[in-house]
């Protein structure tokens, strides 16, 4: 935060006119080509042309459209726990790595982050497809019969989400960790505690900054995300992007899908506002 | 001194380092064949640039390192590869390492909360603490609420309160300024003296092991340059680097003419020749190349005609209950002599002066050693 200020007021060199100035474009493009559009978009949910809240109402009353939003819920809260649960121990690891090892740890890390996210999903059905590597291992193993449905089922969307995600999930935490003096889990040990009572007592509730970050960035995103679920998951795993997709692209029905939008940005906004809740009580940490 | 009984009972064990050795690959030897026997309830610091390995003997005897090669022994335990929270020593860090998420009243319950104390004891114990380092009342504050030297005195009974007989000290008071520091040192060595624990103390800083220590161990690029007491180290400093790195000290180049019974001639200066006892001097043959090391107290400035050097005034600083003139001498090198206040400053930058010293006092070393 102190960095923050000073660099603020190095920033204070510029005039605010010129400040201003120099400003323009991004705020330009930002009004332009964000506000305006989802302006636009979400107006759409409640003006037909008049105000109405019909189309919301057919979002929230059929039980097809409010178990969507309850799967995704589910999903990302699923994939949000699972990357954490992979994540955390990898982000450890790479704080405690030096050297070379660090280096191939982050690269492993990194490495998917700048890949596109279709090819990482087109990898997975490849790998999951009825005739993919996997099915053809478990029958070459005589594990299986025939080939299993490993596709565009639920579990499929979890784990295609999961590995997509993990880097959003490892970094924040990687970063929580680093900042963490190395002094205190000396002293935690030095004062009678074990390794894991001091990751338990010292290292982890330190590191909650960073895990609140994490998991935020990987619910939020899971909460929209598109490609992935739209690519390994089937008509029953259908998600609230995908929905949404479908009612302004297939259907053409833009109002009920700026009505579907406004309800999963609140949904996301309500989850912002609360992790911030926690993440502010643990500040004092 | 109820509360101090509360915190120490345990007397100070002794520490021996045997022939501890810590390298990391082939090529950097940290600490190299380091012995070092600490008696129980002793005081002792060690000392030396950074990169002396100072620390890394610190940590060895942590256990946060595991030495290459070499025995520790701890009490009557070898605790040379023993983990580090099972050693029960006591230690304070550089940055203090207060638990940032834990009230100061936890940071200190943090040890015996380890060690399964009830309670009921804990919550005894804990204000006994807080009251002898005087910040009762203070329990329920987070640390970063507090002042350096009030963390600082956290992180003092947060070591203490687990009764350890021996407290590690990383450069405890490296953080605080000039006058909390030397307040400080005083609250060490008041602690030490009442509750008996051996501390075994790091600092890069000779005035405070000076004024804190029974003895000092000074080290240089991995090994033991010198143990002793304050006195012995600034008055037989046992070589050219611990004399340099203790107090100041001038340096003169001569050469050792003759050995004569007790004494030695040397020739300062490529011209004086000066009579020094056999007994300061260390190692010197005749005819070799020497260094004489002298303190600003056993210089005096003279008249140029009947001192044995002489040289110019570069200029002089006042450093409160005295001066120090510092002489250019022929040979060019700068020697540093103590005045009375008033003295020296009263001559010119520039002017021509002889200096006296007492050969008694200075400390000869071969060139290179």
């Amino acid at each position: 935060m102190a960095a923050r200020m000073t660099s603020t007021s190095t920033a204070g060199i510029y005039s605010p006119a010129t400040a201003l100035v120099l400003l323009l474009p991004l705020i330009a493009l930002f009004c332009g080509a964000f506000l305006y559009p989802v302006g636009r978009l979400l107006a759409m949910a409640v003006f037909d042309p008049d105000f109405t809240v019909r189309h919301l109402a057919k979002a929230v009353e059929s039980p097809l459209y409010v178990n969507v939003f309850l799967r995704t819920a589910r999903i990302a809260a699923a994939v949000t726990l699972a990357a954490f649960a992979l994540g955390y121990p990898v982000a450890l690891l790479m704080s405690r790595l030096s050297g070379r090892a660090a280096l191939f740890v982050t690269a492993c890390v990194l490495v998917p982050l700048w890949t596109s996210v279709l090819v990482r999903s087109y990898a997975w059905i490849v790998l999951l497809q009825t005739n993919g590597l996997v099915n053809g291992l478990l029958r070459w193993l005589g594990l299986t019969e025939g080939p299993l449905k490993l596709l565009y089922t639920e579990a499929t969307v979890l784990v295609a989400m999961t590995h997509v995600l993990l880097p959003y999930m490892i970094l924040p935490i990687y970063g929580a960790l680093r900042a963490i003096p190395a002094d205190y889990e000396r002293a935690a040990r030095n004062l009678g505690a074990g390794a894991v009572t001091s990751f338990i007592t010292v290292t982890l509730p330190l590191s909650l900054p960073g895990i609140f970050a994490g998991c935020l960035i990987v619910f939020i995103l899971s909460l929209g995300f598109y490609i992935t679920p739209a690519l390994v998951g089937g008509p029953e795993t259908l998600m609230a992007a995908t929905l949404i997709s479908q009612q302004a692209t297939e259907l053409l029905d833009w109002p009920f899908a700026s009505a579907l939008s406004l309800l999963l940005l609140a949904g996301t906004l309500v989850v912002v506002v609360v992790f911030r809740r926690f993440l502010s009580l643990s500040k004092g940490l | 001194m109820n509360s101090v009984s509360m915190l120490n009972d345990v007397a100070g064990a002794g520490v021996a380092v045997e022939s501890i050795r810590k390298s990391y690959g082939t090529v950097v030897t940290a600490v190299d064949d380091v012995s070092l026997k600490v008696k129980p309830g002793e005081f002792v610091s060690i000392l030396g640039p950074s990169g002396s390995g100072k620390t890394t003997l610190l940590m060895m005897i942590a256990g946060f390192e595991r030495p290459t090669s070499g025995r520790l022994i701890i009490g009557d335990q070898d605790m040379t590869y023993t983990r580090p929270e099972k050693r029960g020593l006591g230690m304070v860090f550089q940055r203090y390492a207060l638990f940032p998420h834990m009230s100061v009243a936890d940071n200190i319950a943090y040890p015996l909360k380890r060690r399964g104390v009830s309670r009921a004891e804990i919550r005894q114990r804990v204000e006994a603490a807080l009251k002898l380092i005087s910040l009762d009342g203070l329990g329920t504050r987070m640390p970063t609420a507090l002042s350096g030297g009030q963390q600082q005195r956290v992180a003092v009974a947060r070591a203490l309160v687990s009764q350890p007989p021996v407290m590690l000290m990383d450069e405890p008071l490296s953080a605080l300024d000039k006058k909390l520091r030397d307040q400080m040192q005083l609250e060490i060595m008041r602690l030490h003296r009442t509750v008996g624990v051996t501390i075994i103390y790091v600092t890069h800083d000779q005035e405070e092991a000076l004024s804190l220590s029974d003895r000092i161990v000074v080290m240089n690029r991995g090994r033991i340059e010198q143990v002793g007491t304050p006195d012995e180290l600034y008055d037989e400093p046992a070589s050219a680097f611990v004399a340099d790195f203790i107090g100041r000290t001038s340096f003169l180049a001569a050469t050792c003419l003759a050995v004569e019974g007790s004494n030695a001639r040397m020739r300062v200066n490529d011209a004086t020749e000066v009579i020094v006892p056999v007994s300061r001097c260390r190692d010197i043959v005749v005819g070799a190349r020497v260094r004489i090391a002298v303190r600003p107290e056993a210089l005096k400035l003279a008249v140029v005609g009947s001192a044995q050097l002489s040289g110019t005034l570069e200029g002089s600083r006042f450093v409160g209950s005295s001066e120090l003139a510092f002489v250019r001498i022929a040979n060019g090198e700068l020697l540093q002599v103590q005045t009375e206040p008033g003295v020296s400053r009263k001559l010119q930058a520039g002017s021509p002066v002889g200096i006296m010293f007492d050969a008694s006092r200075v400390s000869v070393f071969r060139e290179g050693a």
